[in-house]
């Protein structure tokens, strides 16, 4: 860019001094190619300038508040939408065919299994033992007799093992040996385990016909 | 903007991220009509110009959470905006053509001076940014019809004041260059 040019740009940014925007007046006034350039760029930012803002259609700031994401309800509402919020199950035969064998499966799964069954009921006699020939005393607490510790007592033979038998119904059973009174251990011969929600594990019985 | 209203600003924002859709209604319709103005100034089309200054409130309102206080929220949405008109820039041909230029000329007054205050002025000065390259236009919409300084520019674009200023210079020379073919500079 020459320097002719370079100072109308000046000029037009406000940058000049003085002293220099009195040699910008004096040019024009004596250089015709120079006032020419002068002219002609002020009025180009002149238009621009002058061209304004311009107003966005009507209802604008309605349509943008339109457009804008529902908002997120509140936790209250959240949670109650979870449990009581009415939902809309899509399907078809194929879907009802298969609930239905779901159904028919799992029910006579848990038929069979009766976990938590009558105890006092007559049914199949099961007998708990234990290798302890330090324990002074040995007893069972589970789900069939309520985790009592002092119900279901085990007899020690000669060489230190303890027995009992109890009758129980069908049903899958939880239990622990209860040494001295006050050691509670899982059967170390269980074939199963669950947990007991406390970070340890109990023994698991199943009893079936 | 002085300090108070700068405070009710950020007030109106607070209450946005609250979900209070009355304080988004003020802060859009403050801003409506700079945002749109650049849009439709950079597109040279109203319907785009309107759909991207809607797409530029909704990006604002969904990026809330991320405003820094004390930065300007105007400074915000002409980042957003700009972004918006480039990717609309990109994906689509100029909006003017030669024979909009000439009906435009048509209808203008006789002298540069009565043109450039005819109310056909912003249409011929629409067609003549038309003309320039984005770069170039969107320097001299943000430093002659927004009136930002070189320094929020800068900050804006994230080009130093040196490369803007030759940029402002070359985009003037073009916008002369577009006039004077169209007969209202030369």
């Amino acid at each position: 860019m020459n320097e002719n040019l370079n100072t109308i740009h000046r000029s037009l940014d406000k940058e000049l001094s003085p002293e220099e925007q009195t040699e910008l007046a004096e040019r024009v006034r004596t250089d015709d190619g120079f006032r020419r350039d002068h002219e002609e760029l002020t009025l180009s930012v002149r238009m621009l300038e002058s061209s304004g803002r311009l107003e966005p259609p009507p209802g604008f700031t309605a349509s943008v508040l339109r457009r804008l994401p529902a908002p997120a309800p509140s936790l209250a509402r959240r949670l109650w939408l979870v449990l009581f919020g009415r939902r809309v199950l899509h399907w078809n035969a194929a879907t009802g065919v298969a609930v239905a064998a779901a159904l028919l499966v799992g029910g006579a799964f848990l038929a069979q299994l009766r976990p938590w069954g009558d105890a006092t009921a007559p049914g199949m006699t099961v007998r708990f033992t234990l290798h302890a020939p330090q324990a002074r005393t040995v007893a069972v607490a589970g789900s069939f007799n309520k985790w009592s510790a002092g119900a279901d007592v085990l007899r020690r033979d000669d060489g230190g093992r303890w027995t009992i038998d109890l009758p129980l119904k069908p049903g899958v059973y939880a239990y622990m040996f209860v040494i001295d009174g006050a050691a509670w251990i899982p059967d170390p011969q269980a074939v199963s385990f669950q947990s007991d929600g406390f970070g340890g594990r109990n023994a698991v019985v199943k009893v079936a016909i | 903007m002085d300090e108070t209203s700068q405070q009710e600003e950020f007030n109106l924002i607070r209450r946005c991220r609250d979900g209070d859709r009355d304080s988004f209604a003020a802060l859009v319709n403050r801003y409506a009509s700079m945002v749109y103005t650049v849009a439709h100034r950079m597109t040279g089309d109203a319907a785009a110009a309107d759909d991207l200054a809607q797409e530029t409130f909704l990006a604002a309102y969904g990026a809330l959470g991320s405003f820094q206080f004390g930065s300007k929220f105007s400074s915000w949405l002409y980042s957003i905006v700009l972004n918006k008109c480039r990717d609309y820039l990109r994906t689509r041909k100029p909006s003017v053509s030669v024979d909009d230029l000439a009906e435009v000329i048509a209808d203008c007054a006789a002298t540069p001076e009565q043109r450039a205050a005819s109310r056909e002025a912003g249409d011929v000065v629409q067609a003549a940014l038309g003309e320039l390259p984005p770069e170039y236009r969107e320097v001299l919409i943000l430093k002659h019809i927004e009136g930002l300084s070189y320094e929020e520019i800068a900050a804006l674009l994230g080009v130093s004041e040196g490369a803007l200023k030759v940029r402002a210079c070359r985009g003037r020379e073009l916008l002369r260059s577009a006039l004077a073919g169209m007969g209202v500079t030369a």
